[in-house]
């Protein structure tokens, strides 16, 4: 490191180089405060056209982030159940994340954030056209579905196939499922977290077999 | 008009000076040496799962697929939006073999280790964020808050001498050279920006739970404590005192609102880094984060001042004095 000959101090920046440095500072600042500001919706016009001039920086970088933990409200889980027919004939039947299967914690996290993602992705999809859509606007929302449902079944094709790879299974139906939350006065009276009736299939995703991946 | 104009240059000359002094007082290499210590042992931990889950995850036959992970990236067929999933580039696109993608972590693991002990510091720190940026682009889908705040964490670390202190680079200078650290105008910028990115992270976090019902109605936590997918300590008896629970959900959220304003202020500073701590424990120890509440309680450390660090080791008396107080 440069010292100032006289004081024996570091030396500090030339003008030049501190305007600069200024300059792609602020740009730095702005760029990742239009992130979370343009995202996730509801966003305005001047947020994403700004975050948009940033954006294959933002990208590149893996700096895009909305930083909405537990926002709006901390909700119910979804989790994927499953049920594998083996070559024997015998069912397996699991869910995922499975806190008695997955370790270390942060790996069964990362089953934990697989699943809610799968849910992200069906919460885009819609089954039915909403009624009164103009013809444009109708065809953009059905490009969009084609879409979501493109990825979703990405998604649920590598989670079949890691699961049939795994049990040397022959054909496996992923399942959808939420885990409700209980009121306190309910959990008051006994019920526990992992009650049964807290569970429930809310969507089939698909019917796989060996050869489908 | 004499008075907007002397106003103006006022305002210029004040705005000038102040930012001047806030990103260009160099400052002392203890906080982001310790930084990098803590930041590196988070991200090895991080990578040495991604390993032992690598088959589970990045295989041929993983959970998160390259097919999907490349449309993952891709934006919805919106007349207007851009496809830029080419930025969100990773090494691991071409690596689908188990043995390769094994033997590559194996390497990837190397690299952490090094930068966390402080070994080729320059090089590896800038390989780390590289790696961490590129692990997350393919693993999308499997992805939360950690590794957001990895990203921003080693990228800011990679900008400083983080192998100044604490490290085989200083150990090995030390003999070589005797100690000849200064405080650096980059290590104060690398402590603002990771400043600033807490300060907007929190931010957002805060301002989001404004849209949410339960935030408002203080019952926001239970759905945190209730939640068995979370839940490592039991904190069902909190259902017995809502009260408690109103309290520690708007405290919450009001922290993180005023976080950007009161982190600022030097008498103020203590009581906010203390409730950050107790905060991303709880999160820790009663709904099992614990990586992701102590890579935050990390990111926090980085508005303690480098002369308390520096108070706090054996080699204090090595800075000039007078040095080292940008942070």
């Amino acid at each position: 490191m440069k010292r100032n000959s006289k004081t024996n101090q570091p030396a500090g920046w030339s003008i030049t180089r501190r305007r600069l440095a200024s300059a792609l500072l602020a740009l730095h600042v702005v760029a990742i405060f239009s992130a979370p500001w343009s995202f996730p919706p509801p966003a305005s016009a001047l947020s994403n056209v700004v975050a948009g001039v940033f954006r294959p920086y933002l990208i590149a970088s893996f700096l895009d982030h909305g930083y909405r933990f537990f926002a709006p409200n901390p909700g119910p889980s979804h989790l994927i159940r499953y049920e594998i027919d083996m070559p024997d004939g015998a069912v397996v039947q699991g869910r995922f994340p499975d806190r008695n299967q997955h370790w270390p914690r942060l790996l069964y996290h990362r089953h934990f954030m697989l699943s809610e993602t799968v849910y992200g992705i069906h919460n885009e999809i819609l089954d039915e056209v909403p009624e009164g859509l103009p013809p444009d606007r109708a065809e953009q929302f059905q490009r969009m579905q084609t879409f979501y449902r493109q990825r979703a079944e990405l998604a649920q094709r590598g989670i079949a196939r890691a699961l049939l790879n795994e049990t040397g299974g022959q054909r496996i139906r992923l399942y959808l499922q939420i885990h409700e939350i209980p009121f306190p006065e309910e959990v008051q009276g006994g019920l526990p977290l992992n009650a049964p009736g807290l569970y429930q299939d809310i969507r089939m995703l698909g019917e796989y077999e060996g050869d489908d991946g | 008009m004499n008075l907007v104009v002397g106003y103006c240059k006022d305002l210029y000359v004040w705005f000038r000076d102040g930012w001047d002094r806030f990103w260009f007082t160099p400052d002392g290499p203890e906080t982001v040496c310790l930084l990098r210590i803590l930041t590196g042992w988070s991200l090895f931990y991080c990578h040495l799962v991604w390993t032992y889950g690598a088959s589970e995850f990045l295989g041929a036959n993983g959970r998160v697929s390259v097919e999907f992970a490349r449309h993952a990236h891709r934006p919805p067929p919106i007349e207007g939006v851009t496809d830029l999933s080419a930025f969100a580039w990773s090494h691991l696109f071409w690596l689908e073999n188990d043995n390769w993608i094994l033997l590559t972590n194996v390497v990837v693991l190397c690299v952490l280790a090094c930068f966390t002990v402080g070994l080729f510091t320059r090089v590896t720190a800038v390989l780390s964020f590289l790696i961490t940026v590129s692990f997350a682009h393919r693993t999308v889908g499997a992805l939360y808050g950690l590794d957001q705040i990895h990203a921003f964490l080693a990228m800011y670390l990679m900008l400083a001498p983080c192998g100044e202190r604490y490290s085989v680079d200083a150990w090995r200078k030390r003999r070589q050279q005797g100690d000849a650290t200064l405080p650096a105008i980059s290590t104060n910028i690398a402590l603002r920006l990771i400043q600033i990115h807490m300060c907007i992270v929190y931010l957002f976090a805060g301002l989001g739970k404004l849209f949410g019902d339960t935030w408002w109605r203080g019952d926001a936590l239970w759905g945190g404590f209730a939640n068995y997918e979370y839940q490592t300590l039991d904190m069902t008896w909190t259902a017995s005192h809502p009260l408690f629970i109103n309290f520690l959900t708007q405290v919450t959220v009001a922290w993180e609102i005023a976080y950007i304003a009161l982190i600022w202020n030097r008498k103020l500073r203590p009581l906010m880094l203390l409730f950050a701590v107790l905060l991303h424990l709880g999160i820790a120890v009663c709904m099992g984060m614990v990586t992701f509440g102590f890579i935050m309680v990390v990111a926090n450390f980085a508005f303690i001042p480098s002369e308390f660090i520096r108070s706090l080791s054996k080699n204090g008396s090595r800075m000039p004095e007078g040095q080292g107080s940008g942070a």
